[in-house]
């Protein structure tokens, strides 16, 4: 018997739900504070969560358009998307090689070209992309029987490369770590084979060590930084500088690392930290009240939520984005149809990635990367390429099941079957 | 099997989830105290720096030369200075009502443009000082911190602002109450400007003490990289303070500066740290206060009556402890006012004020060496005590022009006759030197010189002292690329040609003439050197020595005898050396350039300097768009600028002696180590005997008249003095 498309029951309302309480919490956390850093100054918060809203009713209008279209019309051009994103991020790359901002279209940020600057707002590529590849890949994904030899492999991943070497070349190293959890889940899922998948692991790694060297001072800095948590290692550092010298770091840095480079990492822990079991209350603790954590609006604002809910609020995040993920894993499992389990799986890996590097680099488990908490943090572009994401997701769980194509995946069977009997 | 993948999916994912919940509980379960400690040390303020004050100089007695003085000083922001407008929404909203209403950034950037300038007009005002002043000393502030700010990019690889560019640096100094207050009311309507208590360094002692107590600069990012302090951020250098720069406040710069304190509340008022700031400490020179001013005053009227001379040196030097008593350096100048004067001092290079001569400057020795070349030949054993050579005007009697000794002038034609040791000191005899220099050869000799300290620094530590030639022959073949050869060993042992010495090295040498010892030179108390090194030779050879250095001065035919002869009443002795070192060539006043400018007019110009490099970085400096052909640099003025009138080269005037203790029976007492050694250099002076000789003479009158009752500790009890007669 199936069940009615806007039944309660549907997964696509347990998303819709948790996606609204992330957005609530976030729009409070902006609230919240007094303020919010713009630049070197701060502007009144208020004037944020208003922006926060109005997109998040843009991009769920977006979302409803997208329901009603349906993603197997989309994703019909998904190529075209794709190229059109990538089409879109060529003015990055000409603007940081010619070092210019093209007329005020790309501002530089720290020498990092991420924006076209439009009357009104700002789009930034790089998030429109994270879409474009999920279609693109699913598309391409869908019907091929050759994922299980190795050689099937490569050429996703090669795809996958242009877009990443796109990405790098703003730089943006943050956004290009996604690609990687996205394009192996939809491998995996796509049934390449285990050891196959490791290998390329394994090549990859092997990598590290040429993208060490070729990576920005600052962008090290970052990853060391994980480490330069313990304050024994910090003193270790500063007593033999030459055995630690291949870091980067000097004597100096080090000992003002925790006002300098590390304070913010510093203080989002201490914010978290100090929330406690209840947290502080909504409007209540120094870190709210004195407005001391920097980028308290986008990337660290988990840090605002742990130290306003403690850890009962947290708890009730990481339950928000695990009802995402289940809802979205038992819509790929539920589907048949090899585009919406694709883009399914494509969409959950996106949302799962995103918050737990945010979650990870809030609590000090990883590099500060500057990926924001998906539907909590502030952000025009990252908001509604989520709200897309989701509306996706939802659009798979809707559309009825195909009866008269074989089973896809099946490919156990399918071999078994073919051996004669 | 798609649905295991997923499970598997969701298996890692959870585990992930897991890892973050497990760290987010015991962050702020487990260790949530911790945190909230963190969390309430956000609520700091930012430090307080406390100021300290920088140690005073003292001389010998504790008389102060130097100390800080409180006063006040207007600092600008650094943002003001830079006219750097990304954090102009905060200072507007930190300026003083009333100020115009507006939004946009434009307009507060628009507004605070328009403050800095009124805010430049009204420092002068207050100040005094011209407004073109005030802004070139902002622009050399925000020139010196991006030094500091690339220095740092550099080390560290990648640029990020660094300390100095966000705190207030002075522009304005030494306010006195009054017009601190007044500066106060003036500049409060500018967020940016504040007057804050400082301290100012005050010379007590004049230009006496001008290059010898040196003076204060800002610190620049060379004092940064070079910080010995830099892990203690209670001494660090920062980028508004000032350091000594020349002269013992450099030397005892470490001594001198104290730790700065700290000051620390929380936002809701509660005082965490409060550390009160450590003076630097106090330094001792073993100078004497009261002798360098009477010997600079001595030198001032005596010099102003010669006709050549620039300037000169007197070093006064205690044997013993190798303490140094006096280094006078004249012409001095006033160091309360040296900025003001800078410009003067500088362009003087026929004076050159700013050299410290008595360290820095090296001469010819000429003749003051003329005993450690008989000493030599008396240890290596090429002449004795015995030995006579016969002076007959020059070396080769077949050759009366060359090898000349130096009565044998135009006109003159004397000689000296058979001379032994102590007789070819006393008549200053240069063909006696240039016999006992070819017998004893470059290698030799230079290695006596070495031995008395010559080529060397005297261990003031001083960042002036240059450590004068010694022509050893690895030396010739590094830096003139010749070799040793019998000509220069003569020309060394009459102490012309590659030698060269200054002033403090003679007093040096002086005091291991008296004491058979040579030892380094201490200046500051706190820094002392005790080695010595004794030189070789018997008790008889230096016997003979000293006989000579004796004769100079009492004996009647002594080439210091008419000029520097004193009374033995005092109880002493004056024995001493005359040296006049012959200037090859005069020195270069300034340069003149021809140019062409911009409008394709020929002129010419006089630049005041004393090296073509520096003349031309100045003029590149004044005339930027000059088109300059470095063929028509010529040198315009050169000093002396006439001959001399006796003879026909200029030569410096050296008088180096010592104070000989009276023996009980009349006559030196060989056996005692005279107590005060000093040397005077006379630039320009000519003859030594001539001119030197009486300084000296006035040298010694005054030392004995300042110092007397201490240098007769020493002496063996004097008689008793007669009873005095009762009262009728």
């Amino acid at each position: 018997m199936k069940r009615p498309v806007y039944a309660l029951t549907q997964p696509g309302w347990a998303i819709v739900l948790a996606v609204l309480v992330l957005l609530g919490g976030g729009i409070a956390s902006i609230l919240a504070s007094n303020t919010v850093p713009v630049g070197r100054t701060t502007a009144p918060s208020e004037v944020f969560a208003i922006k926060q809203a109005v997109i998040a009713l843009v991009s769920a209008c977006c979302g409803v358009v997208i329901l009603r279209v349906g993603y197997l019309r989309i994703a019909r051009h998904a190529y075209l998307i794709f190229g059109a994103c990538m089409v879109l991020l060529v003015p990055m790359i000409v603007a940081k090689k010619l070092g210019t901002t093209l007329g005020g279209l790309v501002p530089a940020s720290r020498g990092a070209y991420r924006w076209i600057e439009l009357p009104g707002f700002q789009l930034q590529p790089s998030e429109l992309m994270k879409i474009g590849y999920i279609l693109a890949l699913a598309w391409y994904l869908r019907y091929r029987h050759n994922y299980r030899r190795f050689s099937g492999l490569l050429l996703p991943f090669l795809i996958s490369l242009v877009p990443m070497a796109m990405i790098l070349a703003e730089p943006d190293l943050g956004t290009v770590l996604l690609f990687f959890p996205i394009l192996f889940g939809m491998l995996f899922v796509a049934g390449a084979k285990i050891k196959h998948l490791l290998l390329i692991i394994a090549l990859g790694l092997a990598c590290v060590p040429v993208l060490w060297m070729k990576m920005h001072p600052y962008q090290r800095s970052r990853v060391v930084a994980v480490a330069l948590q313990s304050e024994s290692l910090r003193e270790r550092m500063v007593k033999n500088p030459k055995k630690y010298a291949f870091t980067g770091f000097d004597r100096r840095d080090v000992m003002e690392w925790e006002v300098s480079s590390g304070m913010q990492l510093v203080r989002s822990k201490a914010a978290l930290g100090s929330g406690g079991f209840l947290g502080q209350g909504w409007g209540h603790g120094t870190y709210v009240e004195y407005n001391f954590l920097p980028d308290r609006h986008n990337d660290f604002v988990f840090a605002i939520v742990g130290h306003q809910w403690g850890f009962v609020g947290c708890l009730v995040v990481l339950l928000c984005y695990g009802v995402i993920v289940v809802a979205g894993v038992e819509i790929a499992t539920v589907t048949a149809e090899p585009l919406g389990r694709l883009v399914a799986m494509g969409v959950v890996s996106l949302i799962a990635a995103q918050a737990l590097i945010n979650l990870g680099m809030t609590v000090g488990l990883m590099p500060v990367t500057g990926m924001t908490l998906p539907f909590v943090s502030y952000g025009g572009t990252s908001l509604v390429t989520n709200f897309i994401a989701i509306a996706l997701l939802v659009s798979v769980s809707q559309h009825r099941p195909f009866m008269l194509a074989k089973k896809p995946f099946e490919w156990q069977k399918a071999e078994a079957r073919s051996q004669p009997a | 099997m798609f649905e295991t993948r997923l499970k598997v999916i969701l298996i890692i994912l959870a585990f992930a989830g897991a890892v973050i919940a497990a760290r987010l509980f015991d962050m702020q379960v487990v260790h949530a105290e911790d945190y909230e400690e963190q969390a309430e040390d956000a609520l700091l303020l930012p430090v307080q720096v406390l100021p300290a004050i920088r140690g005073r100089i003292l001389d010998r007695t504790g008389k102060e030369l130097v100390s800080d003085e409180p006063c006040w000083e207007i600092q600008v922001h650094y943002d003001a200075l830079a006219v750097n407008t990304s954090g102009v929404r905060a200072w507007y909203r930190r300026a003083p009502e009333p100020k115009p209403e507006l939004s946009t950034k434009e307009e507060q950037e628009q507004w605070f443009r328009s403050r800095i300038d009124s805010m430049w007009s009204e420092l002068a005002l207050v100040s005094g000082e011209p407004e073109a002043d005030l802004r070139a000393r902002g622009a050399e502030i925000c020139d010196r911190v991006q030094l500091i700010r690339h220095q740092v990019a550099q080390r560290r690889k990648f640029d990020s602002p660094v300390l100095e560019e966000k705190i207030a640096h002075a522009v304005v100094t030494g306010l006195n109450d009054q017009q601190q207050v007044a500066a106060r009311l003036a500049l409060a309507p500018w967020p940016w400007v504040s007057v804050e208590d400082a301290t100012q360094r005050v010379y007590h002692a004049g230009p006496a003490f001008a290059q010898l107590l040196g003076r204060m600069g800002p610190v620049t990012a060379e004092n940064t990289e070079n910080d010995p302090f830099a892990d203690d951020d209670r001494r660090c250098y920062l980028g508004s303070e000032r350091l000594g720069i020349t002269g013992v406040e450099r030397v005892a710069e470490p001594l001198l500066r104290g730790s700065r304190g700290r000051y620390r509340e929380n936002r809701r008022g509660a005082v965490l740290e409060d550390i009160d700031a450590e003076p630097g400490q106090d330094v001792h020179l073993t100078v004497r206060a009261d002798l360098q001013a009477a010997l600079y005053q001595l030198f001032e009227e005596q010099i102003d009556g010669l006709p050549f001379s620039t300037g000169g040196a007197i070093v006064v030097l205690d044997v013993k402890s190798r303490d140094c008593l006096a280094l006078v350096s004249y012409p001095g100048y006033d160091p309360n006012r040296f900025q003001e004067d800078y410009e003067a001092l500088r362009h003087d290079t026929r004076r050159l004020p700013l050299r410290f001569r008595a360290v820095a400057n090296q001469y010819a020795p000429g003749s003051i060496v003329k005993p450690l070349v008989c000493l030599a030949g008396l240890v290596t054993g090429e002449i004795s005590l015995e030995t006579h050579f016969e002076c007959a005007g020059s070396l080769f009697p077949e050759h009366p022009d060359k090898w000349r000794c130096w009565p044998n002038q135009a006109g003159y034609r004397m000689h000296h006759g058979s001379l032994d040791v102590p007789g070819a000191i006393k008549h200053s005899c240069n063909v006696f030197m240039y016999h006992t220099g070819q017998l004893v050869g470059v290698e030799r000799l230079t290695s006596f010189f070495d031995m008395a300290g010559l080529g060397r620094t005297t261990g003031t530590g001083l960042l002036e002292e240059t450590s004068g030639i010694n022509p050893t022959p690895s030396w010739l073949e590094q830096n003139r690329n010749m070799s040793p050869t019998i000509g220069l060993a003569r020309l060394y042992a009459i102490g012309q040609g590659e030698v060269c010495a200054t002033p403090i090295q003679a007093a040096n040498l002086m005091a291991t003439y008296a004491s058979g010892a040579y030892a380094k030179v201490n200046l500051v108390a706190e820094q002392r050197d005790d080695r010595k090194w004794e030189l070789p030779g018997t008790a008889t050879q230096w016997a003979a020595i000293r006989r000579g250095l004796y004769g100079v001065v009492n004996d009647s035919d002594g080439t210091a005898h008419r000029t520097a002869y004193i009374d033995p009443d005092c109880g002493y002795y004056l024995c001493g050396k005359t040296g006049s070192a012959e200037v090859s060539s005069p020195w270069v006043v300034s340069y003149s350039f021809k140019y062409v400018d911009a409008d394709e007019k020929e002129h010419t110009e006089l630049i005041h300097a004393s090296t073509k490099n520096d003349a031309i970085a100045d003029f590149v400096r004044s005339h930027p768009g000059a088109a300059l052909d470095y063929r028509d640099i010529e040198v315009a003025e050169t000093w002396p600028d006439r001959p001399p009138e006796h003879g026909r080269r200029h030569s410096h005037a050296w008088f180096a002696g010592y104070l000989d203790p009276v023996a009980p029976g009349g006559g030196p007492d060989l056996s005692r180590t005279p107590p005060i050694a000093f040397a005077v250099l006379v630039e320009f002076g000519g003859s030594g005997g001539r001119v030197s000789a009486p300084i000296g003479r006035q040298v010694a009158l005054k030392i004995l008249d300042l110092l007397g009752p201490e240098l007769n500790e020493e002496r063996r009890e004097a008689p008793a003095p007669k009873p005095a007669r009762e009262a009728p």
